[in-house]
């Protein structure tokens, strides 16, 4: 039986780990949080069937007993030598990565208005909002109008980031069911590139937004941001079917920020002596055949640390890496 | 500034120089802009084609902003600050497509002053905005009868305002369609009030 460390127990660590304590290994996570889960942990509902993202960290949870979890323990560097490595003053046969992902930092945007005006928020405050049941602008008011806007952060050139993120659009549509089932006199208009509803259920769920909810979907990309008088904000879009510029006013502005790698990834990453792609995420041995072995034999990936994943990619990913 | 980089030449734009030398021309500046709602239009050809070398980037250049603060203005952000002042060859040297040049200042002048009707400034960096966000407000009022006056001054002329220097004799302001007297009065700057506007304004050729 081998001595595993994962690093970063969000729900594809967590997802290993149960599996690997199954099998009899001897599993220490070490998560920089104070609790596990990860960005999980923290949300609200989730897509698709939109249950509380605490049942799944609690299921993830309960196959844990026996592993050793370390949190509040943040791993910049890992020391190799033979085939054992040295984590943390812990010694181990492999290490499995599952540092996650760091959401897009909207401010590099600037022409949206992140951080300077007041009713601009992420997708991440959004969920925050939605989990408290406040839906508001910062000066207290349930918005009349809210507008999604997808792909920030990622399929720019601009910020450097190519890929898209996979989980935005249909977090976008999720919230706008939300939005709309909890405040039904809030409009919500989602600017979209494409819609990328891949997942079995995602479709469905675009669907019933736009006819059970009337979730406004607009093909179009945001040029810029504007604050008027009444903090609304002024929105300059293309629409990109009828190729017109227009414009329009929404209350609250939410960017659906993209996946970024975690910033822990980077110092693991030299330390180890690992590679990473074009879009800064470990890159794995085999596309196809070996997507969670790196190029250093011993050490493992699991979840977004090699790009963007859904909730039960991540846990399918994380559950094969312990394979 | 901006840098000598790759081997390109650095290339400065006039305005880049004063906001270089900001600090010490607020310094020396014999009135300010205490108390006073002023915005900024920034030429084309600065930010929006270099935004990489402007002060401030593409979004937000600081460049007369950064001036209206060091004089002790205050900035006023509006929905149509980055809208275009309407100039453009193609719009303002075909008389029959004039209407465009008035219709972009008037949807700038209606924005800023639905946004902060206090708000009665706009520096400039550009010949053709400096021109053109003053002489339209000529036109919208004889056509439509809506008076804006938004005083439109250039960052040279609200330097020369600043340290003191004669807005008529020096500045340059008795060509502008926007009287500058209401402006004057807000700073406290003195002029000769004896005189008729006209008189004012009499051109200052050679003696």
């Amino acid at each position: 039986m081998a001595n595993v460390t994962i690093i970063g127990g969000g729900v594809a660590g967590m997802a290993a780990a149960g599996v690997l304590n199954k099998r009899g290994h001897d599993v220490t996570i070490m998560e920089k949080e104070m609790q596990l889960g990860g960005h999980v942990g923290k949300w609200y509902k989730v897509f698709p069937d939109i249950v509380d993202a605490s049942e799944i960290v609690d299921e993830l949870k309960a196959d844990l007993n026996g592993v050793e979890v370390k949190t509040g323990t943040a791993v910049e560097s890992v020391t190799k030598s033979g085939g054992k490595f040295r984590v943390k003053g812990k010694d181990a046969d492999a290490v499995l990565i599952s540092t996650g992902f760091e959401p897009f930092d909207a401010t590099l945007k600037e022409e949206y208005g992140y951080g300077i005006y007041d009713n601009v928020i992420n997708s991440l405050e959004l969920d925050e909002m939605l989990k408290k049941g406040e839906l508001k602008t910062k000066d207290g008011k349930t918005p009349k109008s809210v507008g999604l806007v997808h792909c920030v952060g990622s399929r720019d050139e601009k910020v450097d980031n190519n890929y898209c993120s996979r989980v935005c659009c249909t977090n976008a549509i999720k919230s706008g069911i939300e939005i709309r089932e909890h405040y039904p006199g809030t409009n919500v208009f989602c600017f979209y590139m494409d819609v990328r509803a891949y997942g079995r259920g995602y479709e469905e769920l675009y669907r019933k937004s736009q006819e059970e909810f009337g979730v406004s979907f607009i093909r179009s990309r945001l040029s810029e941001s504007n604050e008027q008088a009444d903090k609304s904000l002024l929105l300059r879009v293309e629409d990109s079917l009828a190729g017109k510029p227009m414009k329009i006013s929404v209350d609250l502005l939410v960017l659906m920020v993209g996946m970024c790698p975690s910033v822990h990834a980077g110092s693991l990453k030299d330390s180890l002596g690992l590679e990473t792609g074009d879009d800064k995420f470990f890159t794995t041995k085999n596309k196809h055949s070996k997507n969670n072995e790196s190029n250093v034999k011993g050490v493992f990936y699991a979840g977004t640390a090699t790009g963007p994943k859904s909730i039960v990619e991540a846990i399918t990913d994380g559950r094969a890496a312990a394979a | 500034m901006p840098k000598v980089s790759g081997g390109r030449p650095s290339v400065v734009h006039a305005s880049d120089v004063i906001y270089a030398n900001i600090k010490k021309i607020a310094k020396k500046a014999k009135y300010s802009l205490d108390g006073i709602k002023a915005t900024d239009h920034l030429g084309c050809h600065y930010a929006k084609i270099f935004p990489d070398e402007s002060i401030g980037g593409g979004e937000f250049p600081q460049l007369l902003a950064g001036m209206i603060e060091a004089y002790g203005g205050e900035i006023v952000d509006y929905p149509e600050r980055r809208h275009c002042c309407g100039m453009g060859f193609r719009q303002c040297a075909f008389p029959e497509n004039r209407g465009y040049t008035a219709a972009c200042v008037y949807k700038k002048m209606k924005s800023l002053k639905k946004t902060d009707p206090d708000c009665k400034l706009i520096i400039t960096n550009c010949p053709g905005c400096g021109v053109f966000l003053d002489a339209e407000q000529g036109t919208i009022a004889q056509v439509m009868g809506e008076k804006f006056d938004v005083h439109i001054v250039d960052y040279a002329q609200l330097a020369g305002l600043m340290l003191g220097y004669d807005p008529f004799k020096d500045c340059g302001f008795n060509v502008k369609v926007v009287p500058i007297e209401p402006l004057l009065d807000k700073i406290g700057i003195e002029y000769d009030k004896s005189k008729t506007p006209e008189e004012r304004r009499r051109p200052f050729g050679p003696e």
